[in-house]
C-alpha cells in the first residue's frame, strides 16, 4: 500500500504545513509505522466479537477540515452585539 | 535519603527546610550537565521559608518542606509549562494542576519543571525541544522517557521525588532505566487536572521516588477524587478514606506489610509473553531472579501467558495517538503557544504555526491519529485497538481471580545509547511491549529495580495489579526492595 497522497491529506485534515522534503520524509516514515499498525488486523481474539460497538461510534461526519467561523463571519455577529460579546443562536426555547 | 527520614529531620529541627532546599539546589547546580531540569524554581527559597514557618508552628504536613520536583507537563501558576515544546515556550498557565495544588497546599517545596518527550510522546526524552537529559549510570545513555527529567532527577538526588505522567509506559521505563522505583496508579486515583493532556482515557499522574514506600507517601499525597476531573475517583481500596498523613498507616497495616507470614497467601504470575527473544538476556534473568525471591520468601508463583498482548502496541499507539491528534488540535497559533509573524490566511496561520511549532515525533503522532480516525480506515485501525484494548481488560479480570499481582520486565532492555536510538519509529514503539498492556486496561503498575548489567546498568521488575490495588503493589515492591540494594548511580554527567 502507498501512503503518499494519504500522508498529504492527513497532513491537511491535521492542519500542518509539511514542505514536499518533509512529506517524503513522513511518508517513509508512516510506511513503517503503519507496517506495525497493521499487524493489528490479524488479532483474532474469540473475546473481540462479543464486545458491541458503542451506539456513538457509528455514525459518523464525513473527513473534511473546515473552517467553521471565519473572520467575517465573526464580525457580522459583532455588529449586533454588545463590544467583547458574541450573540449564539438560541437552541433551547 | 527517603521522604520519612527527610520529615523525621525537618520536625526534629534537625535541619531547616531552607538548608534541605540549598542542599538539593546545589546538587542541581553541581550536576547541571545531567540537563535533567527545563526551569529551576527561582523562588523555591521561599517556599522554604513559607515551609518552615509551618514546621515551626507545628502544623507540618507529609511533604510540608520536602523538596519536589514537577515534570513539565503538568500546569504551575508561577513557572513555566511548555511540556518540553516550542509550541508552549515560555507558556504560564492560569492556574494549579489539582497534585500541584495540592502539594502546594502542604508547603511541599517546588524545584522546579523537569524535562520530558515533547507533549509525552517519546521513550527517550530526546524529543524534547530544549535539551537532552542524561542517565546518572551512563552519561552516553538515555535516561528513558517520556518523564526522563523526572527520573533522572530522583535518581540523582537533584530532588526528593517527582511527579511524572505515564501513557504508555512514561513512569515505568525510565524509572527502570534509572534505577528507582516508578508507579503508574490506578487509571483514575489521580486527578488529571491540569495535566497536559496527551490521550485522556490513558494519561495518568504518578510519582517516582527511591523506594516503593517514598511513592507510596507521594501517591498519598496527591490521590483522590477531584471534581475537575470526572473520570478521578476516590479508591476502594486501603487509600479510600485516608488523609494523606494517614497513608503510612495504610501501608504499614497492609497484610503485605507483613510480609513473612503471609507470604503463601500470595499468588504471583510472570508473563511468559515478556520473557522472550526480544527481551535482554541479563534483563529476563534479573526478573526470574527476583521472582525466584519471591518463591522463596514463599509467595506461590506461576507462569502465566497473555497471547492478547502480541497486539498491545498497535492497538495502544492507534488509540493514543488519535485522542493526541483531537487533543493537540487546541495549539492552533490562536488559542495557545506559538505563533508564525504574518500568515496570509487563517489557515496559513495554523498550519504553519502547527509546522513550527511541533517537533517531528509530534506530527507523526497526530499524523498517525488522524489515519486511525479516517472513515475509511476507522473500523480497521481505531475501533479494532478499543475492541482489543477491552479484550485486554477481561482478560486481565480473568487472571487478577487469581493472582495478587503480574511480573514482568518494565523494559526489554536497559538504557541504551542516544546514537544506539533506533531510527526506524517503529522498533522504538516495539519496545513498549512491557508497559502498554497495564495502560490499556488502566491497572495500576510500577518498577522497582531488580539487577543490574554487566556494563553497571539498572532493570526494572515490573508489578502490575488489578485496579485499586495500589497499595498492594506498593508494599509487594516495598517487601522486594527491603531485600535488595537499590542500585547507586556513577553521576559522573555535571
Amino acid at each position: 500500500m502507498s501512503y503518499g497522497n494519504d500522508i498529504k491529506k492527513l497532513a491537511e485534515l491535521s492542519k500542518i504545513h509539511f514542505t514536499l522534503e518533509e512529506l517524503k520524509e513522513m511518508e517513509k516514515d508512516m510506511a513503517s509505522i503503519m507496517t506495525l499498525m497493521d499487524s493489528i488486523k490479524t488479532a483474532d481474539i474469540p473475546q473481540l466479537q462479543e464486545i458491541p460497538l458503542p451506539d456513538g461510534m457509528k455514525n459518523l461526519r464525513e473527513d473534511a477540515a473546515e473552517v467553521k467561523s471565519s473572520p467575517k463571519a465573526s464580525d457580522s455577529q459583532e455588529e449586533d452585539s454588545p463590544p467583547q460579546t458574541f450573540t449564539i443562536p438560541r437552541i433551547v426555547e | 535519603m527517603s521522604i520519612i527520614e527527610q520529615r523525621q529531620l525537618l520536625d526534629r529541627r534537625e535541619i531547616s527546610a531552607i538548608e534541605l532546599t540549598r542542599s538539593y539546589l546545589e546538587r542541581i547546580e553541581e550536576h547541571s550537565g545531567l540537563e535533567a531540569f527545563l526551569h529551576v524554581n527561582n523562588a523555591c527559597e521561599a517556599a522554604a521559608a513559607k515551609a518552615q514557618a509551618r514546621i515551626d508552628s507545628g502544623e507540618s504536613l507529609a511533604f510540608t518542606g520536602i523538596p519536589v520536583g514537577l515534570k513539565d507537563n503538568l500546569c504551575t501558576f508561577d513557572m513555566p509549562t511548555t511540556c518540553a515544546s516550542k509550541m508552549l515556550k515560555g507558556y504560564i498557565p492560569p492556574y494549579d494542576a489539582t497534585v500541584v495544588a495540592k502539594l502546594r497546599s502542604q508547603d511541599a517545596v517546588f524545584l522546579g519543571k523537569l524535562n520530558m518527550d515533547e507533549f509525552a510522546m517519546g521513550a527517550t526524552t530526546t524529543t524534547s525541544y530544549y535539551k537532552k537529559t542524561r542517565n546518572p549510570f551512563d552519561p552516553n545513555r538515555v535516561p528513558g522517557g517520556s518523564s526522563g527529567g523526572s527520573a533522572a532527577a530522583v535518581s540523582a538526588g537533584l530532588c526528593s521525588a517527582a511527579l511524572g505522567s505515564d501513557t504508555g509506559g512514561s513512569i515505568r521505563q525510565p524509572a527502570s532505566f534509572c534505577g528507582i522505583t516508578g508507579m503508574r496508579p490506578t487509571y483514575g486515583m489521580v486527578s488529571r487536572y491540569g495535566c497536559v493532556a496527551f490521550a485522556s482515557s490513558l494519561d495518568q499522574v504518578g510519582p517516582l521516588g527511591l523506594s516503593a514506600k517514598d511513592c507510596a507517601q507521594l501517591l498519598a499525597a496527591v490521590a483522590g477524587a477531584d471534581g475537575h476531573d470526572q473520570t478521578s475517583q476516590h479508591s476502594t481500596g486501603l487509600f479510600a478514606e485516608r488523609s494523606s498523613a494517614g497513608m503510612a498507616d495504610d501501608f504499614m497495616n497492609s497484610r503485605y506489610e507483613q510480609f513473612p507470614e503471609k507470604a503463601p497467601e500470595i499468588h504471583l504470575g510472570v508473563v511468559k509473553e515478556l520473557l522472550g527473544e526480544s527481551v535482554e538476556p541479563e534483563t529476563r534473568q534479573a526478573v526470574l531472579n527476583a521472582a525466584e525471591w519471591y518463591r522463596n520468601a514463599g509467595c506461590q508463583v506461576s507462569e502465566i501467558s497473555i497471547p492478547i498482548l502480541e497486539h498491545a502496541v498497535p492497538a495502544y499507539y492507534l488509540i493514543s495517538s488519535a485522542e493526541a491528534s483531537a487533543n493537540l488540535s487546541r495549539f492552533d497559533g490562536v488559542r495557545y503557544g506559538h505563533r508564525i509573524n504574518k500568515p496570509s490566511s487563517y489557515e496559513d496561520l495554523v498550519e504553519k504555526s502547527r509546522a513550527e511549532g511541533f517537533g517531528w515525533e509530534v506530527k507523526r503522532r497526530i499524523l498517525l491519529g488522524s489515519y486511525a480516525l479516517c472513515s475509511g480506515y476507522y473500523d480497521d485501525y481505531y475501533i479494532k485497538a478499543t475492541r482489543l484494548a477491552n479484550a485486554l481488560r477481561s482478560e486481565y479480570s480473568r487472571l487478577f481471580e487469581t493472582y495478587d499481582a503480574i511480573l514482568s520486565p518494565a523494559s526489554p532492555m536497559a538504557a541504551f545509547a542516544f546514537d544506539a536510538v533506533p531510527e526506524d519509529p517503529a522498533q522504538l514503539y516495539l519496545a513498549d511491549i512491557c508497559t502498554v498492556g497495564a495502560a490499556l486496561a488502566g491497572l495500576p503498575s510500577l518498577s522497582t529495580p531488580c539487577g543490574l548489567t554487566s556494563d553497571g546498568l539498572p532493570i526494572g521488575l515490573m508489578m502490575t495489579g488489578s485496579r485499586w490495588s495500589d497499595s498492594k503493589i506498593l508494599c509487594l515492591a516495598d517487601a522486594f526492595e527491603r531485600s535488595f540494594k537499590r542500585p547507586a548511580p556513577k553521576i559522573n554527567a555535571s
